[in-house]
């Protein structure tokens, strides 16, 4: 068949048919981009700058495009890309595999530098993903203890809360530990943050998935994770006469022993 | 040296077809329902399908790690992400998961492994141009699969699910309309690929299909480049010109010494950066304008500009995925003729 000889003609019921289907598809992705949460926008109200919903028409018809239509067809990004927010945390983790005493006796390093470009890649995604924290709303100053020792009959889990606190208070020097206290002892009216829930999540399951791989389940006392954070630097440091040597400290947070308890 | 045997003359007139008409409709039939050279497409499809071999190749290996239930996020973890419900709160993952071809295997490895030496032999058959009405729908599948475990999920992993979603719709419906045997019609048409024209042993039909599966395609590829300008609207650094500084000067790998080194020349550096930063995002808000535009100029600074985007965005973002895409992206634009005269400018000389 000739590059060059003549196709019959596209019936028009094929034309309408792909110009129906042309301007749905496109009113739908563009609908479900307009619907994007937009920001930060200067507000009086939020120092940090405030996040916008997308237009109440866009917020009306998304759902119904997402579940039957851009959902199935994993059309869901809205090219709001958080790579266009260049400004952002550097991090890798660390597992720590400690004996008895408490001693590590072994480490490992996530990214790991003899891992390929697109593994090393990997693992930084993951990596910030473990930075993600979260406010936790601070307690008022009244204690509920009778309550409280009351409903941790019941449910003693559901007592304790996860907070990042200074590893040592006296130091103040950029090294967190996650604790687990029950509530009674959380200090109050004091702003705190724990690590989010896709962030613990994730670090349990990546110290499950090295523990499976090595073999080496119940061979150590605990495992512990930390991650460690350097904020960017910012362009200005390079025009100022005195640099300052904080701006290159790095933030140690340990998640504590992640090894699942028996 | 051969030369292309695809023709870069327009296409004869469709048996029967109307003389062309002015108006908005006219135009609109002949943007999308014109019977395009299928040289575009086969470019198109090749460089799409190398892209997704690359990447399952580079990852091979590690295929129970990113993708298997006893991998970094294991099934205990996608249980207890469902359970909270916290993917979909997080700003980390732009999308939420999907379905999987790897969840089937469950937490058997050996399955697992099988599925993904498999998804590497559809797509390089795929690439191939080999049984495209079969293999495009499972190269899709593949793709789709490949982005749904949100651990590592790369917000880039999606454009190449749009890649191949395009590639799926055009080769699902490419030759409906001319003589096949039943076996083509089942597999996809023939001749096949890129490769058999070359060595002169068959010539590529035109194609309503493959034309507007392209066209579907540049009109996405241009909205996703426009839409992730304009986001930087809001974004200071984009303003201030400073957006490469991050990536260039990266916290864990800058020291103090590193930036006393610069000091001297801070301004003037900062002055260039900006410099590339304001034409970077200049090109991506205008890409719309220019992309179809003929001419040695407006080719110039679409194809040149995606050759930097692949180059910016691996060498100074560090972004895999992206630089490929945009890649593709660009290359998509040129038509028939663009591609013919230039090969026989540069490879077909005698």
């Amino acid at each position: 068949m000739s590059s060059d000889a003549p196709l019959p003609p596209l019936p028009k019921i094929y034309k309408q048919l792909g110009t129906a289907f042309v301007l749905g598809h496109f009113f739908i992705i563009g609908i479900w981009i307009l619907g994007a949460t937009s920001g930060p926008w200067p507000s009086p109200f939020f120092p940090g700058g405030d996040f916008q919903l997308g237009p109440p028409f866009a917020q009306a018809i998304n759902p119904v495009t997402r579940d039957a239509y851009l959902g199935p067809l994993r059309l869901l990004n809205n090219y709001h890309f958080m790579s266009n927010r260049v400004v952002g945390d550097e991090a890798y983790f660390q597992i720590h595999f400690k004996d008895a005493s408490g001693k590590t006796q072994k480490t490992l390093k996530f990214p790991d530098e003899n891992a390929n470009y697109f593994i090393r890649h990997r693992h930084k995604i993951l990596a910030l993903g473990l930075t993600q924290d979260r406010e936790m709303s601070p307690l008022g100053a009244e204690r509920i203890r009778a309550v409280k020792k009351q409903a941790a009959k019941t449910d003693p889990a559901a007592q304790l809360t996860i907070y990042w606190t200074l590893e040592d208070p006296k130091k103040a020097d950029n090294k967190f530990k996650l604790v687990r206290a029950d509530s009674d002892e959380v200090p109050r009216g004091q702003a705190l943050s724990t690590a989010s829930d896709w962030a613990y999540i994730a670090a349990q399951s990546y110290v499950r998935h090295v523990l499976r791989e090595t073999g080496e389940q119940d061979k150590w006392a605990s495992v512990e994770l930390t991650r460690h954070v350097r904020r960017q630097l910012p362009p200005l440091l390079i025009t100022m006469k005195d640099t300052q040597i904080n701006f290159f400290g790095e933030t140690v947070s340990n998640f504590g022993d992640l090894r699942e308890k028996p | 040296m051969k030369s292309l045997n695809i023709s870069a003359k327009k296409p004869a007139p469709a048996i029967g077809a109307l003389p062309e008409q002015p108006g908005v409709w006219s135009r609109w039939q002949s943007f999308w329902f014109e019977p395009g050279s299928p040289l575009p497409w086969e470019i198109f499809r090749t460089l799409s399908g190398l892209a997704f071999l690359t990447t399952m190749l580079l990852y091979l290996g590690h295929q129970n790690a990113l993708l298997g239930a006893n991998g970094w996020l294991d099934i205990a973890a996608f249980k207890q992400v469902d359970a909270k419900e916290v993917i979909t709160d997080t700003a980390h993952f732009p999308v939420p998961p999907g379905w999987s071809v790897f969840f089937l295997a469950g937490d058997d490895r050996a399955t697992l492994t099988v599925l993904y030496g498999l998804g590497i032999v559809v797509v390089a058959l795929f690439t191939l141009g080999i049984a495209t009405r079969v293999t495009s729908v499972l190269t899709w599948i593949y793709m789709v699969s490949y982005s749904a475990n949100p651990v590592a999920a790369f917000e880039a992993d999606f454009l190449y699910v749009i890649l191949a979603f395009y590639l799926m719709i055009g080769s699902l419906w490419q030759g409906w309309l001319q003589p096949m045997s039943p076996v083509e019609r089942i597999l996809g048409p023939r001749p096949l690929g890129l490769l058999t024209t070359y060595r002169g042993q068959g010539t590529l039909p035109r194609s309503y299909a493959l034309h507007y599966a392209l066209r579907m395609f540049q009109i996405h590829f241009a909205i996703i480049v426009f839409t992730s300008a304009v986001h930087k609207f809001t974004v200071p650094d984009w303003w201030s010109g400073t957006a490469f500084w991050y990536s260039l000067h990266a916290p864990m790998a800058t020291t103090i010494d590193d930036i006393r080194a610069m000091q001297p020349y801070g301004q003037g550096y900062l002055v260039l950066l900006s410099l590339a930063a304001y034409p970077t995002w200049a090109w991506q808000l205008t890409l719309p304008l220019f992309a179809w535009r003929e001419g040695a100029f407006w080719r110039t600074l679409l194809l040149g500009g995606g050759v930097l985007a692949w180059i910016g965005s691996m060498g100074i973002f560090g972004l895999p995925i992206f630089g490929p895409f945009y890649f593709i992206g660009c290359l998509s634009y040129p038509d028939g003729s663009f591609w013919t005269g230039l090969w026989n400018k540069l490879v077909a000389r005698e």
